[in-house]
């Protein structure tokens, strides 16, 4: 490692820190007034970030090689969509229906294959199977999802007098959300529970031989990722008003995957950021070069994948 | 220096943990070395670091006077060192001759190829019946005769044997015994790690004791068969 | 109830006919898998990618040329030699993590496809068959262009089984498929036979591309329907069974060709996916898979 590497990365986790992180929350709250015709990306960024942080709990903590967080994402956006449009509920209610449809399909789904302890390769295989699975549900069940013209459109209520259906509103109300439900994660994986499951990454056996029930730990896990994913993905339909094929499809999940290698398994932070950033870069790109960004994202990936495979926070981040 | 392999100060490694450390050992064109220890002290990271089947290792091995150090494992084989491995490792699934084939470089004659394999096959007359049979279903003693015989067939200079009498009834260790002794009278040199000292010591010219990584002693057949030295380095 | 279309003798021919040109496709795309992951333990997602490189390939010098078959022989090679370079340069280091292999490969995939995209746009392609005319067989007129592709898969299916059965070739991958160690110290190259292997594998994959292209539109990410499909086969047949894979195929074929008379095609995938899941939870190596097939 060179010498200025070494600087920066002392410059980011050490003094630079907490100026840095006030700069970012100012920033944040600040995206509405600085940039008004931005609001609608931003939103979708900081809950593409939620979801990101989501999937690196299975994937980057748990070690779960997933290719199915799409999947969960669809059934969060699709059960809200479904609530409001088709059966008039409330929106408000769509989203513990939408967490808790995500639980039980997550631990249906996830209980087997966990238990078995079927290895890396057939996981993934797995839940590349379940989600194209998913993803082929939406197109044959039209009468439940809407096949491929989604379900749509609708708009966010109104709460206490604010009209979430506005650009500005909805982004304070994701960015409360999304700040609130990534703390509650951080929390969670600075807490023993996250070490534990580090550990159990690292080497199950040892854990297993410790005395932990580490099939459990992992399953916490998996369905914690998938409530999440799917939380995302209901306040994600309520912004965009519409259900659509694209929330379950597998480029979705190449995305998210792309934004945790990008910003770094295991770092919550990390893929948050790649998410946003990786966003915001796509609609710069959109303008000046139309489809050559997922080129570029690809040739990026493909860079972090061979020359970094810590991601980028592998670099920040405080290894020991 | 006529030395046909030379070990100078090799240290071995399996991820962080150093299991050899400074060894040094030569071998003659037509010597017969044996090296005892007792088990984890490093007799097969020694067998697996002269091939280069190691994580890591630092240190020089020279084979006719060339540094082999960094070559990789099949090219160090295809120099006529052949390796007899601890486990056998008999592919299950092929039969006998096709494990006996594998071992053989492609670019040897298919007339010399087979008059190898009936060398195998007269050597060990059992090979020989159970030519078509998958390794799979061989015996423990069969096994031995077939990672023996897969050695043979390239017809090496330098042979590395590890622990051949290891887990085999004595009725069985009789027969290989048998076998060591028509192979050590040949003209290839012989490198065995055992922890049978007793069966080894009147087939070797000289050897060496291994502790802990290190090479502790060395000395000839009437050296080794000491009883205190041997209580101190090999009873366990 | 639902209405079973009255199926005649000569449809029936027919649809099967179908199923074996279909099962033959993904049997090119499950066996170039099957071997890549059977060998060298690496789910290989660019795999997808080769095959649509070969199915673009050749349509690219059937645009300059007109002539199909130099494209289908050009595109191969193309795609071979990218595969080769792929082994040497990138692929053969990340072999001993299974999750960069995954990702690298995905990553390789995704390049591809994008750049197709940028090249192509997303709109489909297709490509006019090279054998128009149909002929009478089982006594059905069908299409000639379908017999060759499963003259083509049958042949392949022979040629790569026998290669693996009865060749020193074959007999080298299967000791470095079961025991790599072993394999070195018994003088094999091992690093070369990995690159064959893959090298091998990327061709069938792109072969089927080519075939392919007459038959169905082509689209930037084809390869991924087509490699979840094989994916799928594979664990089903066994992972790493050669037999395996051509025997399932076959099965998927007719599946696929007979299913829709009873289910829409879709409906048909997601059986098959949820079979191959119950596949990988209760039976992992499959009918064919042999014990000590790597894991």
């Amino acid at each position: 490692m060179s010498d200025t590497m070494a600087d920066v990365r002392e410059y980011a986790r050490g003094t630079a820190r907490r100026p840095l992180l006030a700069l970012g929350v100012l920033l944040v709250l600040a995206v509405p007034f600085l940039a008004p015709s931005q609001a609608d990306l931003a939103t979708e960024a900081l809950i593409f970030g939620l979801f990101a942080i989501s999937v690196d709990v299975a994937l980057g903590y748990a070690g779960l090689l997933t290719l199915a967080p799409a999947a969960f994402f669809g059934v969060g956006s699709y059960t809200v969509a479904k609530f409001v449009v088709d059966y008039d509920l409330s929106f408000w209610l769509g989203f513990p229906a939408a967490v808790i449809l995500a639980v039980l399909l997550a631990v249906a789904v996830g209980y087997i294959p966990i238990k078995r302890r079927i290895g890396h390769v057939y996981f993934v295989l797995f839940t590349l199977a379940f989600g194209a699975i998913m993803h082929d549900f939406t197109f044959v069940t039209t009468w439940l999802t809407g096949g491929s013209d989604g379900l749509g459109f609708f708009s966010p209520p109104s709460v206490f007098g604010i009209d979430l259906g506005g650009q500005m509103e909805y982004y304070y109300f994701s960015l409360a959300l999304v700040a609130l439900v990534g703390f509650g994660i951080y929390r969670l994986i600075k807490s023993d529970y996250g070490d534990v499951l580090h550990a159990t990454r690292q080497n199950q056996l040892r854990m297993r031989y410790l005395g932990y029930d580490t099939d459990r730990e992992l399953m916490i896990a998996w369905v914690l990722s998938a409530a999440v994913s799917a939380f995302a993905g209901a306040i994600y339909v309520g912004s965009v008003g519409i259900a659509s094929p694209s929330d379950i499809s597998f480029a979705l999940t190449g995305d998210v995957i792309i934004w945790i290698i990008v910003g770094g398994t295991g770092t919550l932070l990390g893929p948050f950021a790649a998410a946003v950033g990786l966003l915001f870069t796509q609609e710069l790109l959109q303008n000046l070069w139309q489809g050559g960004y997922r080129l570029l994202l690809g040739l990026l990936f493909v860079v972090f994948v061979f020359t970094l495979p810590d991601g980028l926070m592998g670099f920040v981040r405080d290894d020991e | 220096m006529s030395d046909l392999l030379s070990v100078e100060d090799l240290n071995a490694f399996y991820g962080d943990s150093q299991v050899l450390f400074d060894v040094s050992l030569e071998i003659g064109s037509d010597d017969v070395v044996g090296v005892f220890g007792r088990n984890g002290m490093g007799k097969t990271t020694l067998l697996n670091s002269l091939v280069n089947r190691i994580d890591r290792k630092t240190g020089t091995v020279t084979y006719r006077g060339q540094d082999v150090s960094d070559w990789a494992p099949h090219e160090i084989i295809r120099e006529g060192i052949a390796y007899v491995p601890e486990e056998r490792e008999i592919y299950p699934a092929l039969s006998v001759r096709e494990n006996l084939e594998l071992a053989m470089a492609a670019s040897v004659s298919e007339d010399v190829r087979e008059e190898r394999i009936q060398n195998v096959f007269t050597q060990f007359e059992r090979l020989g019946e159970r030519e078509k049979q998958r390794g799979g279903t061989l015996s423990g003693g069969e096994q031995q005769m077939l990672a023996i015989g897969r050695a043979l067939v390239t017809d090496p200079d330098l042979l590395l044997l590890d622990e051949p009498t290891e887990g085999l009834a004595p009725a069985i260790i009789d027969d290989v015994v048998e076998i060591l002794e028509s192979l050590v009278t040949g003209d290839q040199a012989v490198l065995i790690v055992e922890q049978n000292i007793n069966r080894m010591l009147p087939l070797i010219d000289r050897g060496y004791m291994i502790q802990t990584g290190q090479i502790v002693e060395e000395g000839d057949s009437e050296y080794l068969g000491d009883e205190e030295l041997q209580e101190k380095y090999l009873t366990v | 109830m639902y209405e079973i279309p009255l199926i005649t003798a000569d449809n029936f021919i027919t649809y099967a006919l179908n199923g074996v040109s279909r099962g033959m496709i993904i049997f090119l795309v499950a066996s170039g898998l099957s071997l890549i992951f059977g060998l060298i333990g690496l789910i290989n997602f660019a795999h997808g990618a080769m095959l649509a490189l070969g199915g673009y390939g050749t349509y690219i010098v059937i645009q300059a040329t007109g002539n199909f078959w130099l494209g289908l022989v050009v595109s191969v090679a193309l795609v071979t030699v990218l595969g080769f370079v792929l082994e040497r340069k990138l692929l053969y280091w990340i072999y001993d993590e299974p999750l960069l292999g995954f990702l690298g490969t995905f990553g390789i995939g995704l390049v591809i496809e994008e750049a197709l995209a940028v090249y192509f746009g997303s709109r489909s392609y297709t490509v006019p068959s090279p054998l128009p005319e149909s002929v009478q067989i089982l006594g059905v007129s069908y299409p000639s262009y379908r017999l060759f592709v499963i003259a083509v898969g049958a042949v392949v299916a022979l040629g790569v089984g026998l290669l693996l059965a009865k060749t020193r070739l074959g007999l080298e991958i299967h000791a470095t498929a079961n025991m790599q160690p072993t394999a070195e110290i018994l003088g094999v190259d091992t690093a070369r036979i990995y690159t064959i292997t893959f090298v091998l594998g990327t061709a069938l994959a792109a072969l089927a591309g080519a075939l392919t292209a007459p038959i169905t539109s082509m689209y930037p990410t084809i390869g991924l329907d087509y490699i979840t499909m094989a994916f799928l086969v594979i664990i089903v047949g066994g992972m790493g069974s050669f037999k395996g894979s051509f025997v399932v195929s076959m099965i998927v074929g007719q599946i696929i060709a007979f299913g829709w008379l009873l289910l829409a095609p879709t409906y048909v995938r997601i059986v098959i996916f949820a079979a191959a899941m119950v596949f990988i939870l209760y039976k992992p190596r499959g009918f064919f898979g042999k014990p000590e097939v790597h894991e």
